[in-house]
């Protein structure tokens, strides 16, 4: 994009994006990464990289939200690879605790509700996929339609794997701790 | 938090606020050269994003942006080319307007041209069912909807219609397969092309192939003998009305049926992409194969009995779901509600695909039977 992409983009309606949708993007990637420093970093990428796409993104109405999603989803997902890489050359030369320890980067987090905090603990168990699934249904509050439009797949689909995740989700929460 | 409470949990979410850190995306805006920015554009007296001075803040390099961007329209051109070409290669007639049947006529079959060989008579055939509250509520015809019980072959003493020269099925020996369910082979459709809406109360719409999806907007609705095949996604039957009845037909899409109206009832049919059923829906002797049924939050008054089909999932994630009876059917897996509210979930005498019969059953919950089941393969009692 160039200096003059810009000039041209409607700067006011990606504000008034970014004011509408800012706070359930940060809760998708708190509840995709588990740590409050990690999940702001995200977020602003995630909008960092919408700001860009959103002149050409050719957005209806109303489907904002689950646009961002999908770019906090690829986001995620960039960051944990790196992440993983990081964490395992640090635990490499450094030896002891990876970075990657989900538990003790949510016992550091002294915000959010305990609830919560459990939550999210609970979540770094399941599989990435159930992740995605309750991040956009529970933390980012997506109605079953735009979970099935984030991923790809029919409202049947999405309403049985939100489900399905969240009966495995509730196993972990229910385990001693 | 023991137990999920999944409202309860997205509430504690959405106290998050965003935190005001999240506007430095603002200072990771890549490659914009903000001395050419000093005039911004007018824009109504709206807003305008501030953007950085500092060209250190740009973390990305343009080359290989470009590169990057290069290679999306590439890709972008490819992909556009698959579906013209694909569009191009399709042997499927262009899908004609939305065709809304809203005569004074109920009792007609729709005022297509009819097919040749089709048996016109459907006067007085209209079968409206009650409004359902319960599988074992008569209805206006003094049967009783699921008061039926499985006759000696495993099948359901339905009637299998109007009495008359209507194709019709054999009574039913055995499971619901592909080859005694759905449209009976004597029968002759005509096609249509394109969604069909239904608007008038009490229609019946007989002996039909719809190339789309069929639209209930008008109560006591029949369908017999018809086949959809709905556009990619699309639902091929959408129920907006109550009581809707559904007789020896084929429907396949994005989804076989959305009931969102309560009151339905399918007899017979071959539903190959899996239903979404609420309050009051009765299906009988119908074949799914490995296909799901979703049964939403909220729901209440379900009867499944002598039919093939994968998972049924019971979502009562926003409300709980009460009434629920899957009996005499073939199944993989039975999703149960867990919700403390959910109760009178019976699952009896059903065969199972799965050696996980069921996932979230709890036997304390109230009035949850379950007894009878079996294993499909080996005939051996399974519990959830």
């Amino acid at each position: 994009m160039t200096a003059t992409d810009l000039t041209e983009a409607p700067a006011q309606p990606f504000e008034q994006v970014y004011r509408d949708h800012a706070a359930r993007v940060f809760r998708y990637c708190l509840s995709q990464v588990s740590n409050r420093g990690d999940a702001e970093d995200l977020a602003a990428d995630v909008f960092a990289a919408a700001f860009h796409a959103f002149a050409t993104a050719d957005l209806t109405p109303g489907a904002e939200l689950a646009w961002l999603l999908r770019i906090a989803r690829n986001a995620v997902i960039d960051h944990r690879r790196k992440h993983t890489r990081r964490s395992a050359l640090i635990a490499r030369f450094f030896g002891g605790e990876t970075e990657a320890d989900p538990k003790a980067n949510v016992e550091g987090e002294v915000v959010l509700r305990d609830e919560v905090r459990r939550a999210l603990a609970a979540m770094v168990h399941l599989s990435d996929k159930d992740r995605v699934v309750i991040g956009l249904r529970i933390a980012a509050g997506l109605p079953y339609a735009e979970v099935a439009a984030v991923l790809g797949v029919s409202e049947h689909a999405a309403t049985m794997a939100c489900k399905r995740a969240l009966a495995r989700l509730q196993r972990h929460l229910g385990e001693p701790r | 938090m023991s137990r999920i409470d999944e409202n309860e949990l997205r509430a504690l979410f959405e106290e998050i606020e965003a935190p005001d850190s999240l506007d430095r995306w603002r200072e990771r805006i890549a490659d914009v050269h903000a001395a050419e920015l000093d005039e911004p554009p007018q824009s109504n007296g709206a807003k305008v994003i501030t953007l950085p001075t500092d060209r250190e803040l740009r973390p990305h390099r343009p080359t290989k942006r470009s590169v990057a961007v290069a290679a999306a329209a590439a890709v972008l051109v490819g992909l556009a080319g698959v579906v013209v070409t694909t569009q191009l290669l399709s042997d499927a007639p262009p899908a004609d307007p939305t065709m809304i049947i809203d005569g004074p006529d109920n009792n007609t079959a729709t005022s297509l041209p009819p097919p040749t060989s089709r048996d016109e008579n459907n006067s007085g055939t209209t079968t409206t069912p009650p409004p359902s509250s319960g599988p074992d509520q008569p209805n206006s015809n003094g049967e009783t909807p699921g008061g039926d019980r499985p006759n000696d072959t495993g099948g359901t003493d339905i009637p299998e219609g109007p009495s008359g020269n209507e194709p019709s099925w054999p009574a039913m020996v055995g499971d619901p397969t592909a080859a005694n369910t759905g449209v009976p082979l004597a029968a002759s459709l005509a096609d249509h092309q394109g969604d069909l809406r239904i608007t008038t109360a009490g229609q019946v719409v007989a002996d039909l192939r719809v190339n789309g999806s069929v639209i209930v907007d008008a109560p006591n609705v029949t369908l017999k003998r018809v086949q959809v095949v709905a556009s990619y996604g699309a639902p091929a039957v959408r129920q907006n009305a109550a009581n809707l009845t559904i007789e020896n037909s084929e429907l396949s899409g994005g989804s076989s049926v959305a009931q969102s109206a309560s009151g339905l009832v399918v007899r017979r049919s071959r539903l190959e992409s899996g239903v979404t059923i609420t309050s009051g829906a009765e299906l009988y002797d119908s074949f799914l194969n490995t296909a799901d049924v979703l049964i939403p939050s909220g729901a209440n008054s379900v009867l499944l009995r002598h039919s093939v089909m994968g998972r049924v999932t019971m979502n009562d994630l926003d409300a709980p779901i009460r009434g629920v009876t899957i009996e005499n059917s073939l199944l993989t897996q039975v999703d149960a509600p867990t919700d403390p509210g959910s109760a009178s979930i019976h699952v009896l005498g059903n065969r199972f695909r799965s050696s996980a019969p069921s996932t979230g059953w709890d036997p304390n919950a109230t009035d949850y039977v379950w007894a009878d089941n079996t294993n499909a393969d080996t005939g051996a009692s399974v519990h959830w």
